[in-house]
C-alpha cells in the first residue's frame, strides 16, 4: 500500500514538473522598440509635415517553444481618425523566417468578419478599443486599425525569429500632436487573456503634424477646454467642456455656476455672440465629484445663424455668473507654460469635416 | 397465449400512434401570414447616440417629434437636425418588412430621401431607430423613437 502511495506521489511530481516546463516553454512575442521619428534635412525629429508620408517602425522578436503552423502575424496601430489609416496606410514587414530576410512583405487590413479566436466574439478593432482605448491620449477621436500578414508562417519549436514592421501613412492636413499606439499578436493566439503573445506600446514622444491646417489639436495633454466631436459642422451636436481638474486652484470651479460665452463666426464674415447667463448657457457638472462642466449645443440653432450662412469657427470662454472670473486660452497657455502675450484670448474651435 | 397478448398490444399501440399523427394534421388556422406594419403615429425621441455614445441626457431632445400621419403626410415638430426639415409625404419600402422610410418634402423639386430603419419591439412597445449624419459625415447619430399616441 505504502509503495503504491509513494508511486502516485512520484508520478504527481513528474506531471507537475512537465506542466511547469510546458508553461515555461510555451513561448512569447516581444515588441522590443517602436520608432516614430522621421528624417527631415538629415535630422531625426518626432514630427512630420502635413500631407507627408510618415514611416513608423516596430522591431521585435519571437521566442518559440512549440510548433505553430499557418500563423499570420497581426499589428494594430492607434492614430488620429483624421489620418484615415485604413484607407491610406501601407504596411510591410521583414522577418528571419523568410527565404530573403531583407525582403519587405505585405500586410493587409483584417476583414471585420475574421474575428480573433480568443476575442470573445469581438472584432480585432473592438477588442483593442475595449482593452486599450486611446492609451494615454486625452481626446478620443482616435482609432485602432489592425493588419495581418498576407502570408501565413510555420514556426518550429526553438525558432527565435526577429521581425520589423513598417507602417507608412499620410499624416493628413490637420495640425495635431498625439501619442501613437502599436500592438502585436498572431492569429494562433487571437487576443487571448495573457500577455505572452500580445504586446502593446505607446510612443514615448508626442508625435506632431506641423505646417497644416487649423490650430494644433493636442491629444497628448489635458487642457481647460475640450470639444467633441473634433470633426464637426453646424448641424452636429457639439459638446464643449471646461476641465477644472487640470488646475484645482482655479477660481471658476469654486464659483459654483460655470457659463459658456461664445461667438460664432460665419463664412459671410458675420459674428453671432451668445453672452446671456441663463439655462441656455449654463454648463452642467458631469458628476458630483467631477470638476468637469459641459454643454452640448446644436450650433446653428444655439447662435441663431441665418439659413444661408455656415459657421466656420466658434470663439469661446468659460465664465462665472457676473464674468468676474473668465477662463480663456491665455490662462490655458500660461498653465502649460506656453508664451501668450494676449490677454483673454478666446479658445477657438474650427468647424472642419474632411 | 402470451405471444398473442403481445401481438394485440403491439397492434393497439401502432393504431394509437397512427391516430395521434392524424390529429395533428395541419389546419387552416396554423398557416401564419405576415401582416402589414403600420408605422403611422407620433414618434418622439427616446434615445440619441453620437458615434455610439449616449448623449440623450446632454440636451433637451424631448420636444422634437415626427408625426407620420395615416394619410401619408408627415409633420416635423420642433425641428432638430434630421434627414428632412420640411413637412411632406412618407411611405415605407415594403409594408410587410419595412427596412426603409422614404420622405418626399412638400413642393420641393428634391428627390426622395430614403433612410434605413429598424422597426423593433422593445419592452412590448414598438420602437423606430434611424441612423443619420446631418452634420459632418464622420459623425453618426442614432435616433431611437417611441410611438407616443399608441403602442
Amino acid at each position: 500500500m505504502r509503495k503504491l502511495i509513494k508511486m502516485i506521489r512520484q508520478k504527481k511530481a513528474i506531471y507537475t514538473m512537465i506542466l511547469l516546463l510546458g508553461l515555461i516553454m510555451f513561448g512569447c512575442v516581444y515588441l522590443d522598440s517602436v520608432k516614430v521619428t522621421q528624417i527631415y534635412d538629415g535630422e531625426e525629429v518626432a514630427w512630420a509635415k502635413a500631407g507627408d508620408i510618415a514611416t513608423f517602425t516596430l522591431q521585435g522578436h519571437i521566442e518559440c517553444h512549440e510548433d505553430h503552423n499557418g500563423v499570420k502575424f497581426v499589428v494594430g496601430f492607434l492614430a488620429p481618425k483624421s489620418w484615415k489609416v485604413s484607407q491610406n496606410a501601407k504596411v510591410t514587414y521583414k522577418n528571419d523566417l523568410a527565404e530573403d530576410p531583407d525582403q519587405e512583405k505585405t500586410m493587409s487590413l483584417i476583414p471585420e468578419t475574421s474575428l480573433p479566436k480568443n476575442g470573445g466574439g469581438r472584432t480585432w478593432v473592438e477588442a483593442l478599443t475595449q482593452e486599450y482605448g486611446v492609451g494615454p491620449n486625452v481626446l478620443d477621436d482616435m482609432e485602432w486599425v489592425v493588419f495581418w500578414t498576407d502570408d501565413s508562417w510555420d514556426i518550429v519549436n526553438n525558432a527565435n525569429p526577429n521581425y520589423t514592421i513598417y507602417i507608412r501613412t499620410d499624416v493628413g492636413e490637420q495640425n495635431l500632436k498625439a501619442t501613437l499606439g502599436f500592438f502585436v499578436n498572431h492569429t494562433d493566439d487571437g487576443f487571448s487573456n495573457g500577455g505572452d503573445h500580445k504586446k502593446v506600446k505607446f510612443s514615448d514622444e508626442c508625435f506632431e503634424v506641423i505646417d497644416g491646417k487649423g490650430l494644433t489639436i493636442d491629444y497628448c495633454n489635458d487642457h481647460y477646454n475640450k470639444v467633441q466631436p473634433l470633426a464637426s459642422l453646424q448641424d452636429d451636436f457639439v459638446t464643449f467642456s471646461f476641465n477644472g481638474a487640470i488646475n484645482l486652484e482655479n477660481a471658476l470651479s469654486k464659483a459654483g455656476d460655470v457659463f459658456f460665452k461664445a461667438i460664432a463666426v460665419t463664412d459671410a464674415g458675420n459674428r453671432y455672440p451668445v453672452n446671456d447667463k441663463s439655462a441656455k448657457t449654463r454648463m452642467t457638472k458631469e458628476s458630483a465629484f467631477s470638476d468637469t462642466y459641459s454643454i452640448t449645443i446644436w450650433p446653428a440653432d444655439f447662435f441663431g445663424v441665418s439659413e444661408n450662412e455656415q459657421i466656420v469657427a466658434v470663439e469661446y470662454w468659460f465664465t462665472n455668473q457676473n464674468e468676474s472670473i473668465v477662463i480663456s486660452k491665455s490662462d490655458d497657455d500660461a498653465l502649460l507654460g506656453e508664451e501668450n502675450l494676449e490677454e483673454m484670448e478666446p479658445f477657438y474651435f474650427e468647424f472642419l469635416c474632411e | 397465449m402470451l405471444h398473442k397478448i403481445t401481438k394485440l398490444i403491439f397492434i393497439l399501440f401502432t393504431l394509437t400512434l397512427l391516430g395521434a399523427c392524424d390529429k395533428f394534421s395541419a389546419t387552416e388556422s396554423d398557416v401564419f401570414e405576415e401582416t402589414d406594419k403600420d408605422l403611422s403615429g407620433v414618434w418622439k425621441l427616446e434615445k440619441v447616440t453620437r458615434n455610439g455614445i449616449d448623449i440623450t441626457g446632454l440636451m433637451d431632445f424631448t420636444q422634437f417629434s415626427l408625426d407620420l400621419n395615416k394619410d401619408g403626410t408627415y409633420v416635423v415638430e420642433n425641428y432638430l437636425p434630421f434627414v428632412v426639415k420640411d413637412d411632406g409625404k412618407w411611405q415605407v419600402d415594403d409594408p410587410l418588412y419595412p427596412f426603409h422610410l422614404i420622405f418626399k418634402t412638400e413642393g420641393s423639386n428634391q428627390d426622395e430621401v430614403s433612410v434605413e430603419i429598424e422597426y423593433m419591439i422593445v419592452n412590448g412597445k414598438r420602437s423606430l431607430s434611424i441612423d443619420l449624419s446631418p452634420g459632418c459625415f464622420s459623425n453618426v447619430y442614432t435616433y431611437v423613437f417611441n410611438r407616443t399616441d399608441h403602442p
